[in-house]
């Protein structure tokens, strides 16, 4: 006994993709509790999923599957935190607690209380890595490659699923600015408002992570372009812009 | 369609691999389906940035979704298809300026890599266009249409001038005609669809 109604007749229609988005919801609401539907439904999609073989390959861009990776290889590693007062002083990386560590030892001082306190620290950075691993899923990303002469740099925009969660971006080969430049990083939305969301200059690591004050919601592209001033409407060239992103 | 388990590794092997975040066994999926995704997405939006955007999203979505993967629903190859399918539809949706046509695209020669994955690609190639091929012409049009095309049924009822009906019954038969084409031909058995009605 299903809560609602069988779906048989939709079924063509579903495996081929032919129902509206509200529709579609309906059959999979209901295909995800009746074993019934969902057999002959499965029959069917197996059918359609037949109708991309009769496509010629065409030849993919090499930059897709680095993409596609560099996408999966961000989303594995923990998402870098929103700034705070309880995560600010959890800011020194591993290296340099053991050295503080190190230190406290070689001057004779250790207290227990705070050896305690720097176990506690790694023991609550490795938590929060953890938490921030598994809050970014189910968010939503946007990959921006680099134009003209910053081809071959990019840059992944992660939106975490969790509302409180900071958006970041992951670029990778940057080129250096000149002197007094900056890199600039603009949300626009639907209607083309360009939104200036951070400014930066360029680290000289493979991949700098920039991390958004704001959330993205309500915008569908980004986009990066070197600037002058840090403020004001955008005037430089563009560096790299997303798509418009499609819907989850 | 093709025999699943003569891929090395097989492809439920590399979705276990990914559900443990393995991005070797994403590199070997990639390899395996990107371009029949690439392709479809292709196919469908009739632009190649967009059609990049909708694979990668596509692999990226299996990426974090592979652990939800169910074999009994379907294999792998048809799970990640239907993703990309999904998304390119939506895309195609939002914007309005471009619907392609039907399959004329398709006319062009498959690619003819000396491999036996691409020699078997192309028999499954040969054997699904020739049962599309051998429908009537209004349940193929009315197939390619929505699959191809985007167009919902409604749209396609308004396209084509016809009921709703008519359009589900194209679908329906066409649909159970090529099933028993691909059963015969490439030997793959599939349950049958009860409840038919005889419309050309």
């Amino acid at each position: 006994m299903t809560k609602t109604p069988h779906v048989t007749d939709d079924l063509e229609l579903y495996a081929l993709d032919a129902l509206p988005a509200a529709e579609r919801e309906r059959v999979s609401g209901h295909l995800a509790e009746c074993p019934a539907c969902r057999e002959q439904s499965r029959v069917l999609e197996e059918v359609a999923i037949a109708l991309p073989s009769t496509l010629p390959l065409a030849d993919v861009p090499a930059r897709l599957r680095a993409r596609v990776l560099m996408s999966a290889r961000t989303e594995r590693a923990p998402a870098p935190r929103r700034e705070n007062a309880w995560t600010a002083w959890l800011r020194p990386d591993r290296m340099v607690l053991a050295g503080l560590a190190t230190l406290v030892l070689i001057l004779g001082t250790a207290e227990a209380y705070t050896l305690a306190q720097l176990r506690n620290t790694q023991a609550e950075r490795d938590q929060y890595a953890d938490v921030a691993l598994r809050v970014s899923h189910g968010g939503q990303s946007w990959y921006m490659a680099g134009r003209d002469q910053w081809a071959g740099s990019g840059g992944t925009l992660i939106s975490p699923g969790k509302p409180d969660a900071a958006a970041f971006i992951v670029f990778h080969d940057l080129r250096p600015v000149s002197t007094g430049a900056v890199y600039t990083l603009w949300l626009v939305d639907a209607d083309g408002h360009w939104v200036r969301s951070a400014n930066f200059t360029p680290n000289g690591d493979e991949a700098q992570t920039i991390v958004l004050d704001a959330p993205v919601t309500g915008f569908t592209q980004c986009a990066l372009t070197v600037e002058l001033q840090r403020e004001g409407k955008r005037a430089g060239p563009l560096v790299m812009q997303s798509r418009i992103a499609p819907s989850n | 369609m093709r025999d699943q388990a003569a891929l090395t590794p097989p492809d439920d092997t590399l979705i276990a691999a990914l559900a443990g975040r393995d991005l070797t066994a994403l590199a070997t999926l990639y390899d395996r389906y990107g371009r029949i995704a690439y392709a479809l997405a292709y196919r469908i939006l009739g632009e190649g940035e967009a059609a990049e955007d909708v694979v990668h999203d596509g692999f990226i979505s299996a990426w974090r979704g592979a652990a939800s993967y169910r074999s009994e629903r379907g294999n792998v190859r048809g799970w990640l298809l239907s993703i990309v399918h999904h998304r390119a539809v939506d895309v195609l949706r939002r914007k309005t300026t471009f619907r392609p046509a039907p399959l004329e695209v398709a006319e062009q020669r498959p690619a003819d890599d000396d491999t036996a994955e691409e020699a078997a690609r192309n028999v499954e190639h040969a054997t699904v266009r020739a049962a599309l091929e051998a429908l009537p012409p209004a349940q193929r049009r009315t197939i390619e249409l929505a699959y191809f095309g985007g167009y919902t049924h409604v749209e396609l009822a308004e396209i084509m001038g016809v009921p709703l009906g008519t359009v589900k019954g194209r679908m329906r038969i066409g649909l159970q005609k090529l099933r028993r084409a691909l059963d015969r031909e490439l030997g793959t058995e599939h349950n049958r669809v009860e409840g038919t009605e005889s419309l050309r």
